[in-house]
């Protein structure tokens, strides 16, 4: 049987730092260069990885088990997903003619 | 009284429509809808182009696209929202309507609440979609346009509209031409059930020979659901006329209850107030569903 060479998915704040030493080696100066030259999609592309970008880094880094320490946060862990089919509580519903001709027959 | 509609599809149909408005003619002013097509619906061309271009950027085969277009959109959509505008319409001009309805009364009486509900729902994932979809420029996924939404919010009212006109008997008299036979059965069959969830019934059945017109007794009260309270209990009765205890199935979603019987369901919204109270008890007498209701001590307000 083949052997799962799948690497771990590191925790949060491992990534952050991955990301923010990454971030820290760019050379802004160039970057910024080079993005004049871009043509407006992609350049819109540009915005919104850098929107997605910003968004996981806000998102690891206050998930991160230090951050979740000093907020004295907790974090529960996301709620399993319920299949449409099986949602709904089922409700039994009496037959109350029933009850309603019994109680009029011991009235009468 | 606004609209009578005639239904059932038999040979018939067209000589029961005649008396209909023969009946309204000479006190009412009447507008008799054609049932010649027109042009189409700006709704459905608005939802369907962006389906299509949705499904299409998905890259599934075009059989598939064509089966998940046809189960968001019916084929009676079209027909269903010309009934709609035309109701509109005659409650604009006073007028009475009178229609012999080309379409399956199993699809009149249960597609306009279902796809209502499911363009109604849409409406908040598109206003949305860069948040709950895809942000401009990630995936192949088209951003909708803007008048998909003003034709799903459209689409929503107006056959949310037709709906509850369907379900009142004080505004829709429904006339039941069949024809003979089990097909003419079935007709009367699934008319009676999905009439009974929406809580009223049949105005007359129009028999193929026609003499001996069966009028049908309409429920007593009218056909929205009735919230009452006493000593800290709150009761919400729905009228299932003709429905015993035995045949019908009750199951709460959220805010939502499903009624089910014979195979076919109806969704019914609770009251708000009702929203945050427990079932505790459901019975069916006299051809009424009473729910007994308390208060969900874990979200009921405080104070």
């Amino acid at each position: 049987m083949a052997e799962d060479t799948t690497p771990p998915i590191p925790d949060p704040e491992e990534i952050v730092i991955q990301l923010l030493r990454v971030l820290s080696e760019v050379d802004i100066e160039a970057l910024g260069e080079d993005l004049r030259q871009l043509d407006t999609a992609s350049t819109r592309r540009a915005m919104t990885g850098a929107t997605l970008l910003a968004e996981a880094l806000t998102r690891a880094t206050l998930g991160s088990a230090t951050v979740a320490d000093a907020l004295g946060t907790e974090f529960h862990p996301t709620p399993e997903h319920v299949p449409h089919r099986e949602r709904g509580e089922r409700i039994r519903v009496h037959d109350d003619e029933a009850t309603t001709a019994t109680d009029s027959a011991s009235e009468a | 009284m606004r609209a009578h509609l005639v239904v059932g599809g038999g040979d018939h149909s067209s000589a029961v429509t005649a008396s209909v408005l023969a009946g309204l003619t000479p006190h009412h002013r009447v507008a008799r809808a054609s049932r010649l097509d027109g042009p189409a619906d700006p709704v459905i061309v608005a939802i369907e182009t962006h389906l299509d271009r949705l499904l299409a950027a998905l890259d599934l085969p075009a059989p598939v696209v064509a089966d998940l277009i046809a189960t968001v959109l019916p084929t009676e959509l079209p027909a269903l929202l010309r009934l709609a505008r035309g109701l509109a319409q005659a409650e604009t001009t006073g007028h009475e309507l009178v229609v012999d309805v080309d379409i399956e009364v199993a699809r009149l009486l249960d597609v306009p609440q279902r796809v209502a509900r499911a363009f109604a729902a849409f409406v908040p994932v598109v206003a949305r979609w860069e948040v709950l979809v895809a942000p401009e420029g990630i995936g192949a996924l088209p951003a909708p346009d803007t008048p998909v939404l003003a034709a799903l919010r459209e689409g929503a009212e107006l056959l949310e509209s037709l709906d509850t006109a369907l379900a009142d008997p004080m505004t829709t008299s429904l006339h039941l031409a069949a024809p003979a036979g089990p097909v003419g059965a079935v007709r009367r069959a699934d008319a009676d059930v999905l009439l009974a969830l929406m809580g009223r019934t049949l105005t007359a059945v129009h028999p193929v020979s026609g003499a001996g017109v069966e009028y049908l007794p309409a429920p007593p009260s009218g056909p929205d659901a009735r919230v009452e309270h006493d000593d800290g209990r709150w009761f919400l009765r729905i009228d299932v006329p003709g429905v015993h205890a035995a045949d019908l199935d009750l199951v709460r979603h959220d805010d939502e209850l499903v009624l089910g019987c014979a195979g076919r369901t109806r969704r019914v919204l609770l009251p708000s107030v009702l929203r945050r109270c427990e079932i505790e008890r459901a019975g069916v007498a006299d051809g009424v569903l009473t729910l007994t209701m308390a208060p969900d001590e874990a979200v009921w307000p405080r104070g």
